[in-house]
């Protein structure tokens, strides 16, 4: 930044010809002004439309308030009580877990497999890049309309898997099928397997960008010193794109974790609750139930659990910035 | 052999995010009869392009595009202008406030819109947006802020030299004009991006356009089209419901794809 210079010109030109010392000190108070004046909307406008209302949030949930009737009482902390009481709530966290951590990893395994896969590609690189971009921009309605007619007992992957002897007697819909393999139903398991898929792109952009920052000369001299694939990846890729990996990651659990479109296209929680994701509650709650209280004081939930995720992510993602 | 590795891998990963959408086009133009056998087969055998004439009549799909698309052009424009005043200050004018403002800025692209479902839905109803392409709009612009500005920050900061900027203010430009004729032109690819990506957002959301918008002359595509399938939930219009996927997911997909060499470079530029 070249900030005195600027505001030494900046004085010359207002000022004409007084004292340096004043022209500095003036023009700078108009050069911070304008620079908070440009601030001032985009800070108004998350305080209003994201601090506000989750203060809101949290006054709500202590209310029982609905929006099926106006008007509320304050009814303390009973809305939390009620659900860490209640098992449902218990079952929907822990799914809530294994669909966040698994679709995750997933995405993790499976960027940094097609971003270091693409890295000593070929002049078709843009066009397999974008290739593996269309995941992240398809639109979630139309990835869940696909993924659960591929699924579907009728489906091609419903056949294929009847074709290859693992669904028994009948063709199954993978999505309607609570049969649980290793603990999760295969319903889960599909809601999943749409998460990785949706969710690899964005993991192989960053991983992408990172990699591409590290010069070909390092590789060249671990080869030298006759690396193989595996110890070059190990002790070279891997350390270096790590901290991208890490907020990347970060970022995706946080989305993973407080999402609710994928799941509640493909199948609204169901069967049963099986499905069932925290924003899929949050959602049925408020505007099924029209239960608000109940789904603010679940919205203030993912919040505090993700809250500690938010502050590293804060953390690790101003220490890689650029001053 | 690793050559054959190599080649091997990238065409299963390749195969694997195209899947959904190889089998979205090809559903949309296989013939009715066709569409209903089972097993399905994997390769078309003829084509049809029945569903794509049938489906402006089944449902009111080009009002629903537009819709959409008059609600993206609106996030952009509103989103875009915001996050790229705010990104400009946070690069040129530092204070002792810049470390709090980005902090503030990541920390709120963290916060999940879930959470805030119910107060912000109430907060629309009391400005009267419900129902509104405007109240999705400023939705969408609120979620969209927070990246933008870092996208626009990462690129503000190497687009070009700031010497330009310097020279015109020695020439006599006002600090606005500056920014007007010169900092917002030469950002140009920058924008670009940043309005891809909000587009991206506006018009392929589903669930809070579910809940604003629920009358038939505002509802976005997404929302209309669903609504289609959940009126028709059997196979007899599989193939319509086909080719409405593909009248939602080609503009946008082409669009990227035309973009993508100036959109990668910005969006890998977020946060560094």
């Amino acid at each position: 930044m070249a900030e005195p210079s600027n505001a030494f010109v900046l004085g010359l030109r207002q000022r004409g010809e007084p004292t340096r010392r004043r022209a500095r000190g003036s023009s700078n108070r108009r050069r911070r002004a304008f620079g908070y004046a440009l601030l001032a909307p985009m800070v108004l406008m998350l305080l209003g439309f994201i601090y506000v209302p989750l203060v809101d949030a949290v006054r709500t949930s202590l209310t029982d308030a609905s929006l099926a009737t106006p008007g509320s009482n304050y009814v303390g902390l009973r809305q939390y009580r009620d659900l860490l009481h209640d098992s449902r709530f218990w079952q929907i966290f822990y799914q809530t877990v294994i669909y966040t951590a698994v679709s995750v990893v997933g995405s993790l395994v499976l960027g940094v497999l097609a971003a270091v896969w693409l890295r000593g590609a070929t002049r078709l690189s843009p066009f397999l890049r974008a290739i593996m971009l269309v995941p992240w921009i398809a639109p979630p309605l139309v990835a869940a309309f696909m993924w659960s007619y591929l699924y579907r007992d009728t489906g091609p992957l419903g056949q294929l898997a009847h074709t290859l002897g693992l669904t028994g007697q009948q063709p199954v819909d993978f999505l309607s099928d609570r049969n649980a393999v290793a603990g999760i139903a295969v319903a889960f398991m599909a809601v999943i397997q749409v998460g990785i898929w949706a969710g690899f792109p964005f993991v192989f952009l960053f991983a992408l960008a990172a990699l591409s920052a590290i010069p070909n000369e390092v590789y060249e001299a671990a080869r030298l010193d006759g690396a193989g694939a595996f110890a070059l990846f190990r002790w070279i890729t891997l350390p270096l794109i790590a901290p991208v990996l890490e907020t990347t990651a970060l970022l995706l659990t946080i989305i993973r974790f407080g999402g609710a479109d994928l799941p509640f296209l493909l199948t609204g929680g169901g069967p049963g609750d099986t499905t069932s994701v925290f924003g899929v509650l949050i959602y049925n709650t408020a505007f099924g139930s029209l239960d608000s209280s109940r789904a603010a004081a679940l919205g203030v939930m993912v919040f505090v659990l993700t809250l500690p995720l938010s502050i590293v992510y804060v953390r690790r993602s101003m220490r890689q910035m650029r001053p | 052999m690793t050559r054959w590795l190599r080649i091997g891998l990238g065409t299963i990963i390749c195969s694997y995010a195209l899947l959904p959408l190889y089998w979205m086009v090809l559903s949309a133009v296989r013939p009715p009869d066709e569409l209903s056998r089972v097993p399905p087969s994997w390769l078309p055998n003829s084509i049809s392009f029945r569903n794509f004439t049938e489906i402006w009549t089944a449902l009111p799909l080009a009002r629903y595009l537009a819709n959409s698309a008059i609600v993206a052009a609106g996030t952009a424009l509103l989103a875009v202008t915001i996050s790229a005043l705010a990104a400009y200050s946070i690069v040129r004018f530092r204070s002792r406030w810049s470390g709090a403002v980005m902090a503030f800025v990541l920390f709120t692209l963290t916060v999940p819109t879930i959470v805030i479902l119910v107060p912000f839905y109430q907060l629309l109803t009391t400005l009267g947006l419900l129902e509104s392409r405007t109240g999705l709009a400023l939705s969408y612009s609120v979620w969209a802020i927070p990246f933008n500005t870092l996208l626009l920050r990462g690129y503000f900061h190497s687009a070009y030299p700031t010497e330009i900027e310097e020279a015109a203010l020695v020439d006599g430009c006002s600090r606005l004009s500056v920014l007007w004729r010169i900092v917002l032109p030469l950002s140009r690819p920058g924008l670009l991006a940043a309005a891809t990506f909000t587009v991206l957002l506006a018009w392929n959301e589903f669930l809070w356009a579910s809940v604003i918008t629920t009358g038939d002359d505002v509802r976005t595509a997404t929302v209309g089209i669903q609504l289609f399938v959940g009126q028709f939930g059997n196979n007899e219009n599989l193939g319509l419901w086909m080719a409405a996927a593909v009248c939602l997911t080609v503009p946008v997909v082409v669009g990227f794809l035309t973009l993508q060499k100036h959109l990668v470079t910005a969006y890998s530029g977020v946060g560094r």
